[in-house]
């Protein structure tokens, strides 16, 4: 144990009612305690961690555990460490399958669309059309030598500016937002936990984001790996919680529809001529186009069946607040 | 034992399988040998998967109720799948042998004239419960070329139905098909006939007391197993593949019609057709050293460089198929292989016998792939007939499970060497 180690355990033992501490892990740090498993959060920024603790105020309920953590014996949130500060949450070691799991993460997710929100956190990015367009241009400007490659993405080409032009269409009118959905940079899955039936969903300590991208990137890698059936129930437990208004299903299928996996796959060219490392195989550009055309029907069939997405009444360009 | 003749290739299988001990037979009244199959065009070869179905009626005997112990209870060796009652004091059974046979694309002019046709068959029950099988099989719809001019190719897949050794002095003998349990892959065609000549003295002496010859049946003349008849049979379970794809849904095809500009297919075709295109065989050799790219799955064609001396690189499809993983041995290898190693060879001539007998010239079998991108309202069985593949080459080649396929999704079409030549 390192002398840091120490001082933040005695510190934790100090502040937190813990009889017993015992380091189980470092990074993240997990600790054991007679009332289990605990997650030690270490905050630089502290106005990162009032965004946080603002944030989760607004998504608590009694549907599930939202970055549940505890109090220090003064009823504060955090204990203060010199320029750092320490907040402790419980760590359910127990991950979520999506798989018989699709209310109870539904149930989440819609609390989340409707109660996460916040002004973005990113810039607008450029308009898809172009960066595929301009791209396309860069690439053939440097004369592509990988033949395999080239030949997809011309191939595809035309087809990605079609994708590209339609993505741009469904974001148009929700540029000048005040107000969107937002999530962790890094969420995923994996920042689902359970005990039983409970549900424990991190909000962890990252940036907020755009959350239908995230959301969009969520759905993808679920439908990768998980059958179709499963993401079937999903969407459809979704729809029961009337989770897609229009903004979020437009931004949604936008994601899906921007071609990334081909902007990857050219970039991913152009930095192999350059000598720069950015493995990307066609196969797996491959992978993801196609995934990302079921995952789009299978929306548009659970959700078109009563005009559930891209025709329901609109939360309108300015978004909500609904805290 | 297995004999190439003109458009066909002969074999025969002896087979035993077992009713339990507690189903035994007094009479077998019925029996039918069919096949069910499926054949499916790789890049390569076609290979023929399914299983042949026996069927059967039989009067079942008194149960001995002195079998108390638990080597009575359960049949020693190989049992029917199924067997069900009639109501009419007589039991059906039902018993599958998977076939899994590989044969050069260059051997099947047609996939449309490719049978598996049993040419006879024969049965026997003795015992009450042990039941000898034995049929003549061919496949036909073969082209017949020189077979001294055949160079063997790797073995396509693990459970490929084992004919033994080739005798081509003996226009027709016996060969041992694989047996159901051999699936597993780690079991050597060779140790299968031996153990099963072991089995039967061994159930001769246990059973010694209780035999009595039963009734014999030439099966030929009450089964469905002509060929006249196994032919339109024989069809509909090559298409059998193509049943799901006619369940696939196209409820959102319209949804996206109105949202997507169409995409140039067409276009797509005519660049891929001149030079985006795979060589499945590969010599190890031949890989390009000079880039430090990872292989892909499309392997462009240099120009100016021949067709037969281009390198080609290796698939990196995320399940490739057994074939192709196989296909990185060159005919010239494994020849010297061949020369070198004795018994290795021996082994795999015998597990490779069809595949041996029915290779081609290498530079034949050299595929070509197109993609292109699937537009509203396509099926697989439009993208079919419309790129004359068949649609079991489209599941195989794209890993599609099932024939669901929507707008946009992007499908590698396979295209044999042959194929492009014709086209040309």
């Amino acid at each position: 144990m390192t002398n840091e180690q120490g001082v933040l355990l005695s510190a934790l033992q100090a502040n937190y009612y813990f009889g017993q501490l015992r380091v189980v892990q470092e990074r993240p740090l997990l600790v054991e305690t007679e009332r289990g498993r605990k997650k030690i959060r270490i905050w630089q920024n502290e106005a990162l961690l009032k965004l946080h603790l603002k944030w989760r105020e607004r998504l608590i309920n009694d549907d599930f555990f939202i970055d549940r953590m505890y109090v220090t014996r003064s009823g504060l949130p955090s204990v203060r460490m010199g320029s750092l500060s320490v907040t402790c949450h419980d760590a359910p070691s127990e991950p979520v399958q999506l798989d018989g799991n699709e209310a109870l993460l539904a149930t989440a997710l819609t609390r989340l669309v409707q109660y996460s929100r916040d002004v973005p956190a990113e810039e607008v990015p450029n308009s898809a059309s172009v960066r595929v367009r301009s791209l396309y241009e860069q690439a053939k400007q440097i004369g592509f030598q990988d033949h395999d490659t080239w030949k997809m993405v011309s191939s595809c080409f035309s087809s990605a500016c079609a994708r590209a032009e339609e993505a741009d269409r469904l974001r148009e009118p929700y540029q000048n937002r005040r107000s969107a959905f937002i999530l962790p940079e890094d969420f995923s899955l994996q920042s689902c936990t359970a005990i039983f039936d409970t549900l424990f969903l991190e909000l962890g300590q990252s940036r907020p984001v755009d959350g239908c991208r995230l959301l969009a990137r969520f759905f993808l890698a679920e439908s990768m790996d998980h059958r179709k059936q499963s993401m079937n129930n999903l969407f459809q437990a979704l729809k029961d919680q009337k989770l897609f208004d229009r903004e979020t299903a437009d931004l949604l299928q936008a994601e899906w529809l921007e071609p990334g996996e081909w902007m990857r796959l050219l970039e991913s060219g152009i930095n192999r001529e350059q000598m720069q490392s950015d493995p990307f195989s066609i196969e797996e550009f491959k992978q993801i186009w196609d995934q990302k055309i079921k995952l789009i029907h299978l929306f548009k069939s659970v959700f078109a069946q009563s005009g559930d997405a891209g025709g329901g009444a609109a939360r309108g360009a300015e978004g909500q607040q609904s805290d | 034992m297995s004999q190439s003749s003109n458009d066909r290739l002969q074999f025969s299988i002896n087979e035993s399988v077992w009713l339990r001990n507690d189903a035994p037979a007094e009479e077998i009244l019925s029996m039918a040998l069919e096949p069910d199959i499926t054949v499916e065009e790789n890049w390569n070869d076609v290979t023929i998967k399914g299983f042949l179905r026996l069927t059967g009626e039989y009067k079942p005997a008194e149960v001995s109720n002195t079998t108390g112990d638990a080597d009575h209870n359960s049949a020693p060796f190989r049992t029917i799948d199924e067997i069900m009652d009639t109501g009419n004091g007589t039991d059906t059974l039902e018993h599958h042998f998977p076939i899994d046979i590989t044969i050069p694309a260059d051997r099947v002019p047609n996939l449309e004239d490719l049978f598996v046709v049993i040419d006879s068959f024969d049965y026997e029950l003795s015992e009450h419960r042990h039941i000898q099988l034995q049929a003549d099989i061919a496949i036909t719809g073969l082209t017949n070329t020189n077979p001294g001019d055949r160079t063997e190719k790797p073995k396509a897949q693990a459970p490929i139905e084992q004919p033994v050794a080739p005798q081509p002095e003996a226009p027709k003998e016996t060969v041992p098909t694989k047996k159901p349990e051999a699936k597993a892959p780690t079991k050597k065609p060779e140790a299968k006939a031996p153990a099963k000549k072991e089995e039967k003295p061994a159930k001769a002496e246990k059973k010694a007391a209780e035999t009595k010859p039963e009734t014999k049946k030439s099966a030929a003349d009450k089964t469905p197993s002509s060929k006249a008849e196994e032919k339109p049979a024989q069809k509909d379970a090559a298409k059998k593949p193509l049943n799901p794809a006619t369940k696939s849904k196209r409820t959102l095809g319209d949804d996206l019609t109105g949202e997507f500009e169409e995409m140039p297919t067409d276009q797509l075709n005519d660049e891929a057709d001149a030079d985006f295109q795979y060589e499945a065989f590969r010599k190890p050799e031949d890989e390009p050293q000079e880039s430090g790219a990872p292989l892909v799955a499309f392997k462009g064609q240099s120009s100016g460089r021949s067709e037969a001396a281009a390198p080609s690189a290796q698939p990196t499809s995320p399940a490739p198929t057994p074939a192709a993983q196989n296909e990185e041995k060159t005919s010239e290898t494994e020849s010297a292989q061949d020369e070198s190693t004795g018994k290795e060879k021996k082994a795999d001539a015998t597990s490779l016998f069809l595949t041996k007998m029915l290779a081609g010239d290498e530079a034949e079998q050299k595929t070509r792939v197109k993609i292109c991108i699937v537009q509203s309202g396509d099926s697989l069985e439009k993208i079919s007939e419309r790129y004359h593949v068949p649609v079991t080459s489209l599941l195989r080649k794209n890993d599609l499970t099932s024939g669901d396929i929507e707008a946009g999704e992007l499908l590698y079409i396979p295209k044999t060497a042959k194929a492009a030549q014709d086209d040309k």
